[in-house]
Formats: C-alpha cells, sequence, structure tokens
C-alpha cells in the first residue's frame, strides 16, 4: 500500500489522466482509480473533492452541474486545454522519477512518453 | 428512498454544514457520492442508518473533509468571512443612521418645522446605497465562488503590486479633495463650512480608515498569499 504522501502527490497525474479520456464525476473517478490500482490506492472518498476544485480554481478542468441516473444533481468534470499541457508535463515527471528509480533497481524503465 | 435514510443523510450533511470550509455547492457535490456508495452498499444484514453511517465513514470524517476543503482554497474561506464583516460593518454604521433619521424626519413633520440636513440628503442615501450595494454584491460573489475577474484583479495586482500601493496611497490623498468638490457641487443639500478642506478630510478619513483602507489592505495582502497560476 503506497505511503499517504504518495497517494496525495499521484491523486493530481491520476485525475488529469482519468478526465483526459472524457467526462467524469468525483464516484467514478474513485471508483476507475480502485480498479485501475487493484485496490493498491485507497483514498478517503472526501479527499478527491478538494483535489478537484483546486485543480478547476487552475484552470487544468472545468465542471458543469448536470443529472445522475437517478435525476439528482450531479457534478460533471473535464480537461481543460491547460489541463492537457499540465497532464503532459506531470507524464514527463513521473517517467522520469520511474525511469531514475527502475534503473538503481535494475528493473524495466518505462518507455518515454 | 426510505424515509429515515433521507433523515439519516441530513444529519450527516447538516453535520458538515456547520464546517467553515464546505459550502452548498460541495454539500450537494458530498451527497451525490455520499448515495452513490450507498447503492453499492447490500440491503442485508444492517439497519438503513448503519449503512449510511459506513458510507459516510467512506467519505470522510468531517473534520478531515473540512481541512482538505480549507487547505485547496483559503481564500474561500477567507472571502466568505469578509462577507460577515462587511454585513457587521452595515449593521453598525448604516442601521442606527437609518433609524435617526427616519425619527428625526418624523419628528420634523409632527413639529412642521423645516426638514434638517440629515433626513433631507438625497445624494447623501444615493452615495450610501451604491457604495453599500457596490460592496454587498462584491461580497457575495466572492462568498458564493464567482471568482474570475476577481481572480484576475488579484493576478494583476501581484504583477503591479507598485502600482496598486500607489493607486490606494492616490485614493487616500486625492479622496478629501474629491469629497470636499462633490460636497461644494451638492452645497444646497450638504453646505459646506469655510475650512472645506479639512473638513471634508475629517469626515472622508474617518469612513476611509474604518472601512476602505483594512478592506483593500486586506486584498492585496490576499492576492499576494493566494497562489494561483499566473
Amino acid at each position: 500500500m503506497p505511503s499517504k504522501d504518495l497517494v496525495a502527490a499521484s491523486s493530481r497525474p491520476l485525475v488529469l489522466s482519468i478526465l483526459e479520456r472524457g467526462e467524469s464525476y468525483g464516484y467514478a473517478i474513485i471508483q476507475e482509480v480502485k480498479t485501475l490500482s487493484g485496490g493498491e490506492l485507497e483514498w478517503t472518498d472526501g479527499m478527491l473533492y478538494p483535489v478537484l476544485h483546486r485543480l478547476e480554481r487552475e484552470g487544468l478542468i472545468r465542471s458543469r452541474w448536470g443529472k445522475s441516473e437517478t435525476g439528482r444533481k450531479r457534478k460533471y468534470y473535464k480537461l481543460s486545454r491547460d489541463g492537457g499541457k499540465a497532464l503532459r508535463a506531470e507524464k514527463a515527471q513521473w517517467v522520469n522519477v520511474h525511469n531514475t528509480l527502475a534503473r538503481l533497481w535494475g528493473v524495466r524503465p518505462c518507455p518515454t512518453t | 428512498m426510505p424515509d429515515d435514510v433521507n433523515l439519516s443523510i441530513r444529519r450527516w450533511r447538516d453535520a458538515l454544514a456547520s464546517r467553515e470550509s464546505i459550502g452548498t455547492e460541495q454539500l450537494d457535490e458530498l451527497q451525490d457520492h455520499l448515495e452513490a456508495e450507498l447503492r453499492r452498499i447490500p440491503l442485508s444484514g444492517i439497519s438503513e442508518e448503519e449503512r449510511v453511517l459506513l458510507a459516510a465513514r467512506r467519505v470522510g470524517a468531517a473534520d478531515t473533509v473540512d481541512r482538505a476543503f480549507f487547505e485547496a482554497d483559503p481564500g474561500r474561506v477567507w472571502r466568505r468571512r469578509i462577507f460577515w464583516m462587511i454585513l457587521g460593518f452595515f449593521v453598525l454604521a448604516e442601521v442606527p443612521a437609518a433609524v435617526l433619521s427616519v425619527f428625526t424626519g418624523i419628528a420634523a413633520l409632527a413639529l412642521a418645522m423645516p426638514f434638517p440636513r440629515i433626513v433631507v440628503g438625497p445624494w447623501i442615501v444615493a452615495a450610501h446605497v451604491l457604495v453599500w450595494s457596490g460592496l454587498f454584491f462584491v461580497a457575495w460573489r466572492q462568498a458564493s465562488g464567482h471568482q474570475g475577474w476577481v481572480d484576475s484583479m488579484a493576478r494583476a495586482f501581484r504583477r503591479r503590486l507598485g502600482w496598486a500601493l500607489a493607486i490606494v496611497v492616490a485614493v487616500i490623498i486625492a479622496g478629501p479633495f474629491l469629497a470636499g468638490t462633490a460636497r461644494f457641487i451638492f452645497h444646497n443639500w450638504m453646505p459646506v463650512e469655510d475650512f472645506g478642506y479639512l473638513y471634508a478630510w475629517a469626515g472622508y478619513s474617518s469612513q476611509l480608515v474604518g472601512l476602505v483602507i483594512p478592506i483593500a489592505l486586506g486584498f492585496i495582502a490576499w492576492a499576494c498569499m493566494r497562489k494561483t497560476p499566473a
């Protein structure tokens, strides 16, 4: 299980990457992270929303209020153009860190983006 | 959804609503999450209330969520605080004056006396209404999270801090002249005493020191501290 700090640090690229695939909302984003990480990345669900709001304030994602399948209010998010740029920068940084560690540990580095 | 579930959700929502960093929009979003979580918890074995408690635990403790929202946007909490400060200023500064002027007006009518200045200054009333409406509008927009243009103003302030301070100083110095001139123009409603400048300065600076300067300096400080991308 990754440490709390690592989970917090990875929340930004994770959210941006999920929203790159298309519009989504808080609960679906969390479920996707859980599925993709095989349950290894465990967030306190409520902590995702401040991350989303911060990204929105920074202009990296945009939001709109829509309706859920039960007809209730639901807030949907999608990546903005600046968000796309920020995601590319994030990817480069994470791949860089990963490759440095991979070389030290003698494991396969990931292909560059 | 059954009534007892709705009641439990309402209780959970009220507990979160008392937190300073969590507004209505955040509550709506968290409630949507809680209800989605609730649908995934099996109906059998536990009571409805326990299901809500379980879902609420997955959303997170009120303290933790509140702190995370505060850290994500500390400015939001300050904007709400400033709104209440402005409301406080309004009640303290305007309500007693309004009550006094109404009573003076009634007394003048009853005694068939000419209206005293405090009642018949339409320009003064209009100026007060305008200033307070402006303040309330900005504060309300800020407190409810519509902050696009204020954010760009804040960025402009950060880029041109020297100019911003120069403007504040210029307003402080030029204000009495402007106030004196305005009073001279509208002297029919508000006669100017002979030593106009000092008189205007006294009246103007007391309002300025009490209200405008703290707000202006607070805004500049907030603009400097806030971490928004340039």
